[in-house]
């Protein structure tokens, strides 16, 4: 059996998430504990439209008439890289900093929120593979 | 009223096997090929919630966390009906004739 | 490892955070000495932050503006604004004119910032909780 039964587009999708996700925590503690530097621009991590397209143009591969069968062309999703953009302050007033520690504290609670949900439904999809490897 | 014998038995069984078979919704081949077909749409379902959810085209998370944990007993069912066939099989390949 | 690079950042800015907070109880302390070693009053000290960078590898890949920063106090400096004058020829340290050269520490504003100060402690410990949250959510993979 040369296919891999952990290699669907789905799976790939969440253990992509689960690293950008993690990656996205480091920026956002990186804003949160530069909040009164001055001088420095929120910086924020942008991957949800590139793996928008990367889940898209993974789906219109070739179709599979069972969702084990995979479809080979998963190769986009694994090569998506979240991108750093920096958010500045020109408003002319204070010091130059764009942090907004209140802002920064929803977003750190979105992507837990979002990391955590992942790991739950890997768990999920891996349970089940598991019990149908069991057979009881 | 005939003598209540094995033959006569075994003669009221059979209209009854017969129908069955022609009713064809409940052999147990078209039973375990729904459950198939089930367990394979909620599975589906569930791809699709979670690609919406971490691309961020769907807002709740407790639907996908639904259709996720439905995907999960239907295959289990699919699972136990197929262990259910399977005994039931060698069952009747048991029976001596 | 990634998980400990975020708590690193976080762990700066604490460390950031409390220099601060004794730069301040040592202004609010010392709000009306009026010698010092130096000679003159007290002066108000004051903390520079600036990022740094965390990770040796991230140096590595001299990925620098890219990389999650942490904070780091570059420099107390010491304010050399005006000195209050205040008259009071009593006093052991008047001039000959009778005014006494006070800190220039204004209690008000050491307040304000001791409460910035303790608000972006807060928000850093919220940040170490989430990361390590989210640390110990992976370790229940396959659980």
């Amino acid at each position: 059996m040369s296919s891999n039964i952990f290699a669907d587009n789905t799976t790939l999708l969440l253990k992509k998430n689960l690293n950008l996700r993690l990656q996205n925590q480091q920026i956002i503690a990186g804003n949160v504990a530069n909040a009164q530097t001055p001088g420095y621009s929120a910086k924020r991590l942008e991957f949800q439209n590139a793996l928008r397209q990367a889940a898209d143009s993974s789906e219109h591969g070739m179709t599979v008439t069972n969702p084990r069968h995979i479809s080979p062309s998963g190769g986009s999703i694994e090569a998506v890289q979240g991108k750093v953009t920096e958010i500045k302050n020109d408003q002319g007033i204070g010091d130059g900093n764009s942090v907004e520690v209140d802002q920064e504290m929803l977003l750190m609670a979105q992507n837990q929120l979002m990391y955590e949900a992942s790991v739950q439904l890997l768990n999920k999809k891996m349970g089940i593979i598991k019990y149908v490897v069991q057979g009881n | 009223m005939q003598d209540i014998s094995i033959a006569t038995h075994l003669q009221s069984l059979v209209p009854s096997l017969n129908q069955m078979q022609q009713d064809g919704e409940t052999g147990f081949g078209e039973m375990l090929t729904k459950a198939i077909d089930e367990a394979n749409t909620a599975q589906l379902k569930a791809d699709k919630a979670t690609t919406d959810l971490v691309t961020g085209r769907a807002d709740n998370i407790h639907e996908v966390m639904l259709s996720m944990e439905e995907a999960d007993i239907s295959m289990r069912m699919l699972v136990q009906m197929r262990n259910k066939v399977v005994d039931a099989y060698q069952e009747i390949i048991r029976m001596q004739v | 490892m990634d998980v400990f690079n975020s708590l690193n950042i976080s762990a700066s800015a604490l460390k950031a955070q409390r220099i601060r907070l004794d730069t301040i109880s040592a202004n609010m302390a010392n709000a009306e000495t009026t010698r010092t070693p130096e000679g003159g009053p007290y002066r108000r000290k004051m903390v520079v932050f600036e990022p740094q960078q965390m990770s040796f590898a991230d140096h590595m890949a001299s990925k620098q503006s890219t990389a999650a920063m942490g904070v780091r106090v570059s420099q107390i400096a010491v304010d050399y604004s005006e000195s209050k004058l205040v008259y009071d020829p009593s006093h052991p340290d008047a001039d000959d004119s009778g005014y006494v050269a006070m800190p220039n520490v204004d209690i008000l504003k050491e307040t304000t910032d001791m409460l910035m100060a303790t608000r972006a402690y807060e928000a850093n410990v919220t940040a170490i909780k989430s990361a390590k949250r989210m640390a110990l959510k992976a370790l229940e993979i396959g659980k």
